[in-house]
């Protein structure tokens, strides 16, 4: 086609005047060649249609595709905001309980300090508090002392145990030896009766 | 924006964000995972969502960068395979030339999305879908004379917002190399 025709035809064809034919013919002129100056745009234009004719059908579950896709992805969002807001609230607290803990550490840590200027009476003092410790753990013993009768009780029981055991003992020796003194008396018997 | 309206929006973009992703990826499946990653990215943006003046522009500029990148990623194999189907066609463009290619088509897409309903659907049932002067006057109950009538508009019309479009551009790449 040269520059004359194709100037023709594009004339007809912006004034819907074209055959069918010259439309083809037109868009494949266009598809192909190197193309005179100051088509540029019937060139896009063609191509446009041409690349749009190719276009496969979209599937039909497209849309459903992209909104599920997009549902999925808000659960997911929700859930990294959750840990975002888990992880803040507990790193919080844990900043919180380890500025408590230097407080009381560093800060309010109790020194020990001299309540007596006189030894005497500060070993009176201790005695007394001592002693008071020991009346106090005597009570507690006092609570224990059934526990011990229970002891006693379970002691005596074991030893009668152990008394029958041992006459059972005396009593198998016994039978043991008087079995083997019966396997003696029979083996001369047996020897006799092979001769 | 609350999920109805993104929704609305999801169905009014869909099918353009497939077409334009479609020219470069080459392949339904991945065009359309391609859409489907934008569309989670945008509702991801939220409330700053609202801040962009123009939805659509957004998510063409981000199904853009999503194909380079899908294409960067599997350079030697599509790029081969593009460059086999093009050179078919006409002789090898560059990729400057192909994305120059896609942003035309962009433009386009937007253009005849933009058209008089009665416009939109000659070009689409002549130009797109191939159907002759005749089907498509049945389908459209108009004699053969309207629908040329139609068509001619319809087609100066595409031309001459194409023509103010490319002229902008050239305006915004003179003033880029001004001030580069």
């Amino acid at each position: 086609m040269n520059e004359e025709e194709l100037k023709r035809l594009i004339e007809k064809y912006y004034n819907g005047e074209s055959t069918e034919e010259e439309e083809s013919a037109l868009r494949d002129y266009f598809r192909k060649g190197n193309i005179p100056d100051g088509y540029e745009a019937e060139k896009l234009i063609f191509s446009y249609y041409t690349e749009s004719a190719e276009l496969p059908e979209l599937s039909l579950d497209f849309e459903a595709r992209i909104l599920a896709g997009i549902d999925t992805s808000d659960l997911k969002s929700r859930s990294r905001k959750m840990k975002k807001y888990l992880l803040t609230v507990l790193s919080a607290a844990a900043g919180l309980l380890i500025l408590g803990g230097s407080y009381f550490f560093f800060v309010r840590r109790t020194e020990t300090a001299d309540t007596f200027s006189d030894p005497e009476i500060a070993y009176a003092e201790t005695i007394k508090i001592l002693r008071d410790v020991s009346s106090q753990l005597n009570h507690g013993a006092q609570v224990l002392e059934p526990v011990g009768k229970i002891n006693e009780i379970s002691r005596k029981s074991f030893e009668s145990l152990n008394k029958s055991t041992r006459i059972i003992e005396k009593n198998l020796r016994k039978l043991d030896k008087l079995q083997r003194a019966i396997e003696i008396s029979q083996v001369p018997v047996d020897k006799n009766i092979n001769k | 924006m609350i999920r109805e309206d993104f929704n609305n929006l999801v169905r009014q973009h869909n099918r353009h964000l497939y077409g334009y992703a479609f020219r470069f990826l080459r392949n339904q499946e991945e065009a359309e995972d391609a859409v489907q990653e934008v569309f989670i990215k945008l509702w991801n943006l939220g409330n700053k969502l609202d801040e962009y003046n123009s939805i659509r522009a957004l998510a063409t500029t981000m199904v853009k960068n999503f194909c380079i990148d899908q294409l960067r990623k599997r350079k030697h194999l599509v790029q081969e395979e593009n460059i086999q189907q093009d050179f078919l066609k006409t002789e090898t463009p560059s990729p400057y030339e192909l994305l120059e290619r896609r942003e035309s088509e962009n433009i386009l897409d937007h253009i005849i999305d933009q058209l008089p309903n009665i416009y939109k659907e000659v070009i689409e049932l002549r130009e797109i879908e191939g159907l002759s002067y005749e089907e498509i006057a049945v389908s459209t109950r108009q004699n053969i004379n309207t629908l040329r009538v139609t068509l001619s508009r319809a087609r100066k019309k595409i031309r001459e917002e194409f023509n103010k479009y490319q002229y902008e551009r050239r305006g915004i790449k003179e003033v880029d190399r001004k001030v580069l």
